[in-house]
């Protein structure tokens, strides 16, 4: 049977980097709503915030006058945060971050979207590209 | 964020506070780049008062470690939060930086 929903909203911000810690405000108040443990909101806003540079950098280029959607739900038993942009749909090696024993800079992102998220799933439907990042609770 | 260099020594400690992530990281790097191509060292870096890091100001850092590692500079980060010092165990980069508890430790090294 399907739980019921606890809380739930949206927020539609401009892709310029300056816009990242409105989100990382959002989803910590909505996060502290549910009353987790500290590591685990900062460990989904960490996540969050790399998902949404990454959309940045490789669905839009860097190109900071368009839009990302960030909508967040939750159940007694588990945290589901949708992200959708209309850019490029990201080639499949930007789901994979670097190997963590190079010393290089950059592709850390997507392991720290992995160790907060249990499941992680990228749709492109109509030119929207869709990450869905889902936590168990 | 705010960044604020002061002369230690021979080097210099680099103050951050403040949230350091993909809006002003570049700031960063091109504060850090400036004192690696000056080949300063050791720079102290204090994160004492930063209160957010994403990925990108762990790859400005280590942007800056590798152009140090060139004229065989010492980097050493001090007063790190519980949070900060988990995000460098996580990406296995404690082992890699020398991190140290505070200023006075940083220096002594």
């Amino acid at each position: 049977m399907k739980k019921p929903l606890m809380h739930k909203a949206a927020i539609t911000i401009s892709s310029h980097p300056m816009y990242l810690s409105i989100v990382r405000v959002f989803l910590e108040k909505l996060l502290k709503l549910m009353d987790l443990p500290t590591y685990m909101v900062e460990d989904l806003k960490s996540a969050v915030d790399e998902a949404c540079s990454n959309v940045i950098k490789y669905a839009y280029k860097n190109d900071y006058e368009r839009t990302i959607k960030v909508s967040f739900e939750c159940t007694s038993d588990k945290v589901e945060v949708v992200i959708e942009d209309r850019g490029e749909k990201p080639a499949d090696t930007e789901f994979q971050g670097r190997d963590l024993r190079d010393l290089k800079p950059g592709g850390l992102g997507m392991h720290f979207i992995r160790k907060a998220f249990d499941e992680i799933r990228f749709r492109r439907i109509r030119g929207i590209n869709k990450l869905t990042l889902m936590r168990r609770l | 964020m705010d960044i604020n260099i002061e002369d230690v020594g021979k080097g210099k400690k680099v103050s951050l506070s403040g949230e350091i992530d993909m809006h002003t990281s570049p700031e960063l790097r091109k504060a850090l780049l400036k004192l690696t191509k000056e080949k300063i060292s050791p720079i102290i870096i204090d994160l004492k008062n930063v209160s957010y890091m994403d990925s990108s100001a762990i790859a400005t850092f280590v942007e800056a470690l590798k152009s140090m590692m060139s004229y065989k500079g010492s980097m050493r980060l001090c007063n790190l939060s519980p949070r900060v010092q988990e995000i460098f165990a996580f990406a296995k980069l404690d082992r890699v930086f020398t991190i140290c508890k505070d200023i006075e430790d940083a220096l002594s090294r």
